[in-house]
C-alpha cells in the first residue's frame, strides 16, 4: 500500500499544514482568523502559535461549558462526517500528537508491549465522556459557566504547542504560568517517556478524540479488509501490529489507526485498505513487495 | 531511514533544548565603569537596580501599604524631590508618629536603600537617554501610553481617554462574556474599586464582545456585572480605533493594565485573575507604583 510507505510524510505535511502560520512562534502571537472556526481533524491545540484551526476537543469543551448552550451540535457533526470518512485513520495520519509520539518511539530504547494493559484503553472514553462532556457541561459558576476540565487539567499537547512556545517568546504569558503549568508539564513529561518505550501510549489510553474516532472505525467508509482466501493465518499482522490488534480477527477493531503496518507485513497481500460503502468493490490492493517468495518460508 | 533518524536526533535536540530553554537566566553583571554599554546593556541594568527597588517594598509589602496609606493624608506637606527615595524619607518624617520605632526603622533603612539605587540608577538612565534615538516613540514599556480611544460606558455614557486623568491610578481590566476565569473575577475587582476610590484610583472593565455597542452583548455583560454584583465603570469603543487596535491584540484573558493620571501604562500587563494571590500581590506592586509617582509629581 503506497500511502502507508509514505506516512512519515502524509504525517509531517499534516502537522505542517496544521501549524502554517510559522512566524507566529517567533512573535508568541497567535492567528485568530476565520480559519479557527472550524476545527482541525486532529488533536492540535487552538494556543499553538501556528495553529491553522480550533482543536476539536477544545471546541468541543468550549461551547459545552459556555452558558449558552449545553452542547455542541457543530462540532459533533464535523467529527462524525470525520469518523464516517476516514475514522482512526486520522489518529494514524493527520494528527500532529500521534506523530509527536511516533518520532519519540523511533528514539532507540528497550521497547515494552502494551499488550497487558488493554483495559486501560477503556479509559479513554472515560475521559472522554467525563472531562470532554459531563465536568465542563454541569461543573458551572453561577452564571452557568464551565471550565475546559480535559485542557485544563490533562491535555499534554496544550503545552507542548500552546504553553511552551508561547511563554518561551512572549513574557506576560511566561509570568502567568503557574501550578497548573507544572503539573501538565508533568503530564507531557510522562507521556514522552512512556511515548519512548511504548507505541503512542496517549492514543491509547488517554485521547478523548481518538475515543470518539474509535467509535466510528466499524461503520467509517475507510476500512481494512482481509481476503479470507488468500490470508494462510501466519499470524505475522498480529504481531506486527503497534496497536494490539488482530486484523484478521476484527479488521475494524476500535483501537486500529489504519497505520498500514498490517498491510506492508502480509505476505499474501490478503489485508487491504478499502474505501466503500459496506462491502463495496472500490478496493485498493497497491502491492507493496512482491511477497511471493516469502510465503514459501512461512 | 536515514531521515528518520536525523527526525529523531533533531526532535530529541529541540526537546532538550526547549527545556533547557525554561531555565533561568543567569545574570552576568556588566561592570558598572565600563563605559561602552550598549542601549540593551543599560537598559538591563536600569531593569535590574528597578527590581532591586521593588523588592525592598515587596520584602514587607503590608508596613509600606500603611505608609502609603499614611503619606497620601500628607501629601501636600511632602518636600517635592526628584529621588523618590528622599521623597519616601520625608514622608516618614512627616508620618512617624503613626508608626512603631521598630516600623520606622525598617521603613528608614529601605528607603534609604531605594534612594541610593536612585542614585544609581539616574545617570543610567540619562546615558541610557542619550543613546536613545530623540523622536522615536521608545517601545521601552515605562513610558508606553494607553492608545486614545472615544467611547462609551455600558449605561450609554460618553467617555475618552481624558478618564485616566480623574485618577492617580486607573486600572483596566479587558475581558469577555464567555470567559469563565474573567466573569469569576469581576467580583475582586469590584471590590478593588472600591479600595481605590479611597485612595484615589479606579477599575474600568473593557468587555470585548461589547465593541462597536453590540446591543445584545450589552445587556449580556450587564447581567453578568450585576450577577457578580460589580458596579464599576464598563466600557467600549470603536474597534478600528487605536484602543480597538490594542484590545485586538489581546490574546489572553483575563488581561489588566495599570494606568496612571498621564495615561501611560505602567509596568507589564497583568495576565490571568486578580482572584489569586500572586497576581494581586503584582497588581498591587503597580498600583502603589502610580500612586506614589502621582503624589511624588
Amino acid at each position: 500500500m503506497l500511502l502507508a510507505r509514505w506516512r512519515g510524510l502524509v504525517q509531517a505535511c499534516a502537522a505542517l499544514l496544521t501549524n502554517i502560520h510559522l512566524p507566529n512562534f517567533f512573535k508568541g502571537t497567535l492567528y485568530r482568523g476565520a480559519g479557527k472556526t472550524v476545527c482541525v481533524p486532529g488533536l492540535n491545540c487552538y494556543s499553538c502559535p501556528g495553529a491553522a484551526g480550533a482543536c476539536p476537543i477544545g471546541a468541543f469543551q468550549a461551547v459545552v461549558g459556555s452558558s449558552k448552550f449545553s452542547f455542541s451540535y457543530y462540532i459533533t457533526g464535523i467529527l462524525i462526517l470525520l469518523g464516517v470518512l476516514l475514522g482512526r485513520f486520522i489518529c494514524g495520519f493527520l494528527c500532529p500528537f500521534g506523530w509527536f509520539q511516533e518520532l519519540l518511539h523511533k528514539i532507540p530504547t528497550k521497547k515494552l508491549s502494551t499488550k497487558r494493559l488493554k483495559p486501560l484503553t477503556y479509559l479513554k472514553y472515560v475521559i472522554l465522556v467525563v472531562m470532554v462532556f459531563l465536568l465542563p457541561a454541569l461543573v458551572v459558576n453561577e452564571a452557568g459557566m464551565g471550565d475546559p476540565f480535559f485542557c485544563k487539567y490533562l491535555c499534554p499537547q496544550g503545552v507542548l504547542e500552546g504553553a511552551i512556545p508561547l511563554s518561551l517568546a512572549n513574557t506576560g504569558i511566561r509570568a502567568a504560568l503557574g501550578k497548573l503549568f507544572s503539573w501538565k508539564l508533568c503530564i507531557l513529561v510522562t507521556v514522552i517517556v512512556l511515548s519512548v518505550v511504548f507505541y503512542r501510549p496517549f492514543c491509547k489510553w488517554l485521547c478523548p478524540l481518538g475515543a470518539f474516532y474509535a467509535l466510528f472505525n466499524r461503520v467509517s467508509l475507510l476500512s481494512m479488509h482481509v481476503d479470507g482466501g488468500k490470508c494462510v493465518s501466519c499470524g505475522k499482522c498480529a504481531r506486527t501490529c503497534p496497536m494490539d490488534v488482530d486484523v484478521t480477527k476484527s479488521p475494524n477493531h476500535s483501537e486500529c489507526i489504519r497505520c498500514g503496518k498490517c498491510v506492508s507485513a502480509c505476505p499474501t497481500q490478503a489485508v487491504s485498505f478499502r474505501y466503500a460503502f459496506g462491502s463495496g468493490a472500490l478496493c485498493s490492493k497497491l502491492p507493496l513487495n512482491p511477497t511471493t517468495d516469502e510465503r514459501k518460508g512461512e | 531511514m536515514n531521515t528518520k533518524k536525523f527526525l529523531t536526533f533533531f526532535l530529541a535536540l529541540a526537546l532538550t533544548l526547549s527545556l533547557a530553554a525554561c531555565g533561568s537566566k543567569s545574570d552576568d553583571k556588566t561592570d558598572s565603569g565600563d563605559q561602552a554599554m550598549t542601549a540593551e546593556e543599560l537598559d538591563a541594568k536600569i531593569q535590574d537596580l528597578a527590581q532591586q527597588e521593588n523588592a525592598v517594598i515587596e520584602e514587607n509589602l503590608d508596613l509600606w501599604q500603611k505608609l502609603f496609606t499614611a503619606m497620601d493624608a500628607v501629601r501636600d506637606q511632602i518636600a517635592q524631590e526628584t529621588n523618590y527615595g528622599a521623597y519616601l524619607l520625608s514622608g516618614i518624617e512627616l508620618v512617624k508618629d503613626q508608626f512603631t520605632d521598630d516600623e520606622i526603622k525598617q521603613l528608614t533603612e529601605g528607603a534609604e536603600k531605594i534612594r541610593d539605587l536612585e542614585d544609581e540608577i539616574q545617570p543610567l538612565q540619562e546615558q541610557y537617554a542619550a543613546l536613545q534615538p530623540a523622536d522615536s516613540g521608545t517601545d521601552s514599556s515605562d513610558n508606553q501610553s494607553f492608545p486614545a480611544f472615544e467611547g462609551t460606558d455600558l449605561d450609554g455614557n460618553a467617555v475618552d481617554s481624558s478618564i485616566f486623568s480623574q485618577n492617580a491610578v486607573t486600572v483596566v481590566n479587558f475581558w469577555f462574556s464567555g470567559c469563565a476565569p474573567c466573569v469569576a473575577e469581576l467580583g475582586d475587582l469590584n471590590a478593588l474599586n472600591e479600595t481605590l476610590k479611597e485612595q484615589g484610583g479606579a477599575v474600568i472593565g473593557v468587555n470585548t464582545d461589547t465593541l462597536d455597542g453590540d446591543a445584545d452583548q450589552i445587556s449580556e455583560a450587564k447581567g453578568l456585572l450585576e450577577s457578580k454584583g460589580a458596579s464599576y465603570q464598563n466600557i467600549y469603543f470603536s474597534s478600528d480605533s487605536e484602543a480597538g487596535q490594542f484590545t485586538a491584540s489581546i490574546m489572553a484573558f483575563p488581561t489588566t493594565y495599570v494606568v496612571d493620571r498621564n495615561g501611560n501604562i505602567v509596568g507589564e500587563a497583568l495576565l490571568g485573575g486578580i482572584n489569586s494571590e500572586e497576581n494581586m500581590a503584582a497588581l498591587q506592586t503597580l498600583i502603589d507604583q502610580a500612586l506614589a509617582s502621582d503624589s511624588a509629581n
